[in-house]
């Protein structure tokens, strides 16, 4: 037993005095806890951009009064950012020249006939309603004839009434791609709050049909989205992962030494670096992409240009995050320790960045953080090239890219030192 | 000619001076052996040789080149660093042809190199399955295959046990015989003495002593040493002049005449004495007069 503490103990100390065990065990289930925390425990603060197009006018141009309230609801729920598309736009062809802004292609329509359908059908639902009543009153032992005569009238009334109404059938169209990240979410939280609002508003159950389309050029799975999403994610942790404590490692064994004794350029040590990234990059697309394809039916946008942007990001992302990996490494001696910093740049990254989860599930302030991460522009490059097969978001985010790679390039530089010093 | 020529180098580390005003020159075809204990300042001052460190004062001379030149003495020069590693997943063959490429060395330079070291036969052998002494050939290979004018060896077999480390010093001479001229540094007095045309002794960052072993040995008047047991009846053998010092139930018998010693451990043999020990002195002795103390295997002071 006492071999055991002693055996025990020694493994306590070793992980202790190991700064990647001490963030994987510690600091790691933190973070996730942290960072999931915040995005599933406060669905309160949780709000989707929503385009809202009111076709239920009258001539006058103004709202009908069911529609404003149907808008006004939104509005308050708290869930949703209205803004409200003219009547004169195509919603199909206005999602669509949204490009890969998932936020800007979710258009809810309220249809010409809105508030007649509901008013009519809350009606139609309350004459049902009161005929059910009277009939099961009139079977009744307790009524003299008098009073069955009346209801009798009455019974008819509501009959002939019912006939009367004419309910032109409408639906509210939800225009929404399924390869929104957050397509899942917003459909059922529509469906609650429509439903909501046909009980509240109407006093009974009315249910007011959904008409969802699907806005996407071609149909995309969940599967679609993931696979720029996973490139991307390899090429971050290829570089913050594994590179930092290789180079460590490098550095720490001699062989770096060995390296910088020849006539070598330190220049050409770093690019010789990134060369070998980017080859690893290239053949895990292959893979990645030959998968998604046998496996999920996945298919890539394949056009000459896209095929251009997703390489030319998959260069600037590696050379990027190659020299982020080279500046730790470099920094750090120990390979242990290069490897944690990796680990905590891109642990939050991964989450962070919209790789796995759409950043608007998460609170504003790491909507923010999400803004200044070379993630979140790689993915939404590789995203929009390789599965939308538009460039909205693609200029700003290679050209950020671009700048974030120069300036870890002259990191790098700076930060080799080409002595043994 | 001189093929490298030290002048008053100076190198500190915040307030720890690693050498102070270290001159030495080293022949072309020779082997210079630079021998010291750990924190001496030998790996401070072959890094320096190298273009890996800049002196903080004096300067040096590499093959001509001024070390400002860093490129030009760097494209001709062999390095083997002290704790050498290389590539643990990279066979020899690629870890020795990495280096050719840097120089633009051909296949032709990997396979001389290879076969001049004997490593032909493991080329395509990972360079971690390899055993300690076949790694420090792979070394020396490495330092080789630009077809460097000088090497530089630092503490190439240390770590090695000492049947290995005989056979490194195979290749070490090898490396004579082709012409090379190797500066190899060490904490081993044995593998300076057995190996080394001259030696710099350096002690604290300063050099004590430069000098071809026997010349060192001599300069100091270190005597020759016959000891046996101690017995009234060596005395009386003894007709030759020397000096007598009994120690621990010893006679050391001392002289400065190598034949002299001869003769009398000779003539105690003949008087049937046993366990005869004869003592000719060497660089321990003159490491040991010279700084008052002794390298351990680990390459301490004591």
């Amino acid at each position: 037993m006492k071999n055991s503490i002693f055996i025990g103990n020694v493994f306590f100390k070793s992980w202790l005095r190991s700064r990647s065990g001490l963030f994987f065990s510690l600091i790691f289930p933190v973070l996730l806890l942290v960072i999931f925390g915040s995005i599933f425990s406060n669905p309160q603060n949780i709000t989707f951009s929503l385009y809202v197009q009111n076709k239920d006018v009258g001539n006058d141009g103004k709202a009908s009064q069911l529609s404003s309230i149907f808008i006004d609801s939104l509005n308050k729920s708290g869930v949703f950012k209205i803004s409200i598309l003219p009547n004169d736009v195509d919603a199909l062809n206005f999602a669509r020249s949204q490009g890969g802004i998932f936020e800007q292609r979710r258009i809810i329509v309220i249809p010409k006939g809105f508030n007649d359908f509901v008013i009519n059908s809350t009606e139609k639902a309350q004459l049902e309603q009161g005929i059910n009543q009277i009939q099961i009153l009139l079977n009744s032992p307790y009524l003299n004839e008098t009073q069955k005569e009346m209801l009798s009238n009455f019974l008819n009334y509501m009959k002939d009434r019912l006939k009367q109404i004419k309910i032109e059938n409408v639906s509210l169209e939800i225009y929404i791609s399924k390869a929104d990240p957050a397509y899942e979410q917003l459909i059922s939280i529509l469906n609650n709050f429509i439903s909501e609002f046909g009980s509240s508003t109407t006093g009974n159950g009315v249910n007011i049909p959904i008409q969802e389309k699907e806005i996407g050029i071609r149909a995309l799975s969940a599967s679609d989205y993931y696979v720029p999403s996973y490139i991307a994610f390899t090429i971050m942790s290829n570089a913050l992962f594994g590179l930092t404590g290789v180079i460590s490692d490098l550095r720490r064994r001699g062989i770096f030494k060995r390296v910088i004794a020849t006539p070598l350029r330190k220049y050409e040590w770093i690019f010789g670096i990134f060369f070998s990234q980017l080859i690893l990059i290239f053949l895990s697309t292959v893979i990645m992409v030959a998968v998604g394809y046998f496996a999920f039916k996945v298919m890539l946008v394949t056009n000459p240009i896209n095929v251009f942007v997703a390489i030319f990001a998959m260069i600037l992302g590696t050379l990027c995050f190659t020299f982020i990996g080279v500046v730790i490494g470099t920094i750090f001696k120990q390979p242990d320790t290069a490897a944690t910093l990796g680990s905590v740049i891109g642990f939050p990254l991964m989450f962070l960045s919209g790789v796995f989860f759409p950043i608007e599930l998460m609170p504003i302030y790491l909507q923010i953080v999400a803004a200044f991460s070379p993630l979140y522009y790689l993915a939404v490059t590789l995203r929009e090239s390789m599965i939308q097969g538009v460039f909205i978001l693609t200029p700003i985010s290679i050209s950020i890219l671009a700048l974030l790679s120069i300036a870890f390039l002259i990191a790098s530089l700076y930060l080799t030192k080409w002595t043994a010093e | 000619m001189k093929v490298v020529e030290a002048e008053s180098l100076t190198k500190k580390y915040g307030k720890i001076i690693a050498i102070d005003n270290v001159s030495f020159h080293v022949d072309k075809g020779e082997i210079f052996g630079y021998l010291g204990p750990n924190g001496s300042g030998k790996t401070t001052t072959v890094e320096i040789l190298e273009c890996l460190r800049k002196p903080d004062a004096g300067n040096a001379k590499v093959l001509g080149y001024d070390l400002k030149e860093a490129n030009e003495i760097k494209k001709r020069i062999g390095v083997m660093p002290q704790n050498f590693a290389a590539f643990d997943l990279l066979t020899v063959e690629e870890n020795v042809a990495l280096i050719a490429k840097i120089y633009k060395k051909t296949k032709e330079d990997v396979k001389r190199v290879l076969d001049l070291l004997n490593l032909w036969e493991v080329r395509k052998r990972k360079y971690e399955e390899l055993s300690g002494g076949t790694q420090r050939r792979v070394g020396i290979a490495m330092a080789l295959v630009n077809d460097p004018e000088i090497v530089f060896l630092d503490e190439p077999t240390v770590g090695l046990d000492p049947e290995i480390r005989r056979t490194v010093w195979q290749v070490i001479v090898k490396l004579k015989e082709v012409g090379k001229t190797v500066f190899l540094t060490t904490h081993y007095i044995e593998e300076a003495e057995r190996l080394c045309d001259r030696v710099g002794i350096i002690v604290k960052g300063k050099i004590v002593a430069i000098d071809s072993p026997r010349n060192l040995v001599n300069s100091l008047n270190l005597k020759y040493v016959v000891r046996v047991k101690k017995d009234p009846k060596v005395l009386s053998i003894i007709r030759e002049e020397a000096e007598v010092i009994e120690e621990n139930g010893y006679f050391s018998i001392k002289t400065d005449n190598r034949l002299i010693a001869r003769k009398i451990a000779y003539e105690l043999e003949m008087n049937g004495f046993e366990e005869i020990e004869l003592k000719t002195p060497n660089l321990e002795d003159v490491f040991l007069k010279m700084i008052g103390a002794k390298i351990t295997e680990a390459g301490e002071l004591a």
